[in-house]
């Protein structure tokens, strides 16, 4: 199902409302390959058959705002984080991350409202509220330094096939 | 050559702030820098671009405080196309800065500062944060989630689009309200308001108290202040005049447009990030905690300090107690959330008076605009501070210049002053240890600063490392988080 559809009412519901499964597309789409998870939510949108109980979202830089809604409201099944990263290899590779590989929870992480999707907040989604994460990512090609770069060709390249992704990892479970 | 301590991000790229602390011989504090991030390239971007783009385009810039450059733009607009929006148009404008201002106020107190307080600075981190909170006081937990909530509900039906936000266009507002609308969002605006009026009355009672001590001497400097208001003096957080005053309570009030006859931005070579500084006080510009020249600070605690008062009763009452508690001037620090909650207070009020005003739901939201060659300079406060937006067109409605200044931005001198004091208060005769962080990190936190909203992929999150190296460049000890 789309956003938009989700709120039925006209009245602001939470566009999750209901939902089993969350994709969020998180990134920044002026800087270059940040804007792989937007690039993603966008097509999955526009392309594919989306089932009535999963969500997805193009949370831009906001994911922060929606986990933290997460926390101790409503809560789904599943979160699928689509997002570009760093970790060395062909650029436009795309790989799920375990949530456990981001690293060890980091006080620091918390420091301003800013910074996501955290690590801390995600963890804390998991061993707190039992939501099962799910990290889809892109390798970058380059990392962007200045407003208004574009996507690399490689990463552009990868984002139907990750839409694909995406969605079926919305829809199993790795408890199914 | 003494020691330096270093709480850095482990790479510039993935993270945002760097915050330096050089000892002396003795094991003193000799100097500290908070260096941030500042996004670039912002000016080349917009340049080129039709000018009624910007109120859209620039809500990718941050993804926490939107509404905040949303508006600004719009405003400027306006202003470039030299056209006052309806009165419905600003009303809808200030009642979507209202819900945006509860929404962020509520975040930032309850899951990230708060905790702070609630938990306890010596609190295990594990429990500082919200679940924290929440499993010592779950029904607390549940208001605040709702709550928070609810300001994003309203801003969903008012705007569309609570997420990067598009209803402000040059000329007014996109999308009138129904009186469905009003009615739905109404109801929720008064459950904000319960929810605030708790909230002030709880921390009052059963948190502030407590640490007072903290609030007294952690990150305590002494500046000028910057905020809105209107002829009056009243706090106006989406338009009036600049007041600026100076440490000693004594004030000069402008227009936004003016603003650079009294604000100068300097460039230090450590760090990408300006400072801003009252260049028509006279004195310079100096960073140094102990003999601050040119220095302001913007936020919650300046606009109260600014404001002679607010336009909404409860808040009212809120700030007379305060200013008979700690007087005005205030510039303890740590009070900056007090003052958020105050602000609170008042946004939830205002939304209540906008969404009973029969007006707000006029067809009448917008008037056309022609491009013209300007200049236009919009300004709204924004959760985290005073925000200055400035552009020139050319006689087609195309950007020819871009200049922003952010609310972080105002306070990076005093960001720097706080650590610096907070630093020299906690670090003596080379004793330090992992609790500094925390203060340190309190002392920062309470500006709510907004350190980039550049890149943020899943790496990017900040690895805080204190590494102190000899006087040889040797690492002699590392702490982690």
């Amino acid at each position: 199902m789309k956003a938009a559809d989700m709120d039925k009412d006209g009245l602001g519901l939470p566009l999750w409302a209901g939902a089993r499964s969350i994709i969020l597309g998180c990134g920044n789409i002026l800087l270059g390959d940040d804007g792989f998870g937007p690039g993603v939510a966008r097509y999955i949108e526009e392309n594919l058959d989306i089932p009535p109980d999963i969500c997805v979202l193009d949370v831009g830089t906001t994911v922060r705002k929606i986990l933290f809604n997460l926390v101790l409201g409503d809560k789904p099944e599943r979160l699928v984080i689509v997002d570009a990263i760093d970790r060395g290899r062909n650029p436009g590779e795309v790989f799920e991350v375990p949530l456990d590989d981001l690293g060890p929870i980091l006080r620091s992480d918390d420091y301003v409202s800013h910074l996501g999707p955290t690590s801390n907040l995600l963890f804390d989604l998991r061993n707190e509220r039992g939501i099962e994460i799910r990290i889809l990512a892109c390798q970058v090609s380059e990392t962007a330094e200045y407003l208004g770069t574009p996507l690399t060709p490689a990463v552009e390249a990868s984002i139907p096939a990750a839409a694909e992704v995406a969605l079926e990892l919305a829809v199993s479970s790795e408890r199914d | 050559m003494g020691k330096t301590i270093t709480i850095a991000p482990v790479t510039r790229l993935e993270g945002h702030a760097k915050v330096t602390i050089e000892l002396d011989d003795a094991g003193n504090v000799a100097d500290t820098k908070v260096q941030i991030v500042e996004l670039r390239g912002f000016e080349k971007f917009c340049i080129g671009r039709p000018v009624e783009e910007l109120p859209r385009i620039l809500t990718s810039i941050c993804g926490v405080c939107p509404w905040s450059h949303h508006l600004a733009s719009a405003k400027t607009t306006d202003a470039i196309f030299g056209v006052t929006p309806p009165p419905a148009g600003e009303k809808l404008r200030r009642l979507c800065n209202a819900a945006a201002f509860t929404e962020e106020h509520i975040l930032h107190f309850f899951f990230l500062a708060g905790p702070d307080f609630v938990m306890g600075p010596d609190a295990d981190y594990k429990e500082r944060n919200v679940f924290g909170i929440a499993a010592a006081n779950p029904e607390i937990g549940q208001k605040v989630i709702r709550n928070r909530h609810l300001g994003a509900r309203i801003l969903n039906i008012v705007s569309g689009k609570s997420i990067h936000p598009v209803t402000a266009v040059p000329g007014g507002f996109s999308k009138p309200l129904t009186e469905t609308e009003r009615k739905a969002s109404l109801e929720m605006a008064e459950e904000v308001l319960e929810f605030s009026k708790w909230a002030i009355a709880w921390a009052k009672e059963d948190i502030f108290p407590k640490y007072l001590d903290a609030v007294k001497t952690i990150g305590v400097i002494e500046t000028g202040f910057l905020g809105t208001v209107t002829e009056d003096g009243t706090m106006d957080l989406y338009d009036g005049k600049f007041r600026l005053m100076k440490p000693d309570g004594s004030y000069e009030d402008f227009e936004p447009a003016d603003y650079t006859d009294y604000i100068e931005e300097k460039v230090l070579p450590w760090t990408y990030l300006k400072f801003p500084y009252a260049k028509s006080w006279g004195e310079g510009f100096s960073i140094d905690s102990e003999n601050p020249k040119g220095m302001y600070r913007t936020n919650t605690l300046a606009r109260l300090n600014v404001a002679d008062k607010l336009a909404t009763p409860l808040a009212q009452k809120e700030l007379e107690e305060y200013r008979e508690t700690f007087g005005r001037p205030v510039q303890l620090t740590l009070l900056y959330n007090w003052a958020r909650l105050i602000e609170l207070l008042h946004n939830a009020e205002y939304m209540v008076e906008l969404l009973n005003d029969p007006e707000i739901t006029s067809k009448e939201t917008r008037v056309p605009v022609e491009p013209r060659a300007a200049r236009g300079v919009g300004c709204v406060e924004a959760p985290r501070g005073t925000l200055i937006h400035d552009y020139e067109t050319d006689e087609d409605g195309i950007v020819t210049n871009v200049n922003l200044i952010v609310g972080t931005t105002h306070n990076n001198g005093p960001i720097n002053m706080s650590v610096n004091q907070a630093a020299r208060t906690l670090i003596k005769d080379g004793k330090y240890d992992e609790a500094i962080l925390n203060m340190v990190e309190m002392a920062i936190r309470a500006y709510d600063p907004c350190l980039s909203c550049a890149t943020h992929r899943l790496d990017s999150t900040i690895a805080v490392k204190v590494k102190i190296v000899g006087p040889d460049g040797e690492e002699v000890a590392t702490f982690t988080n």
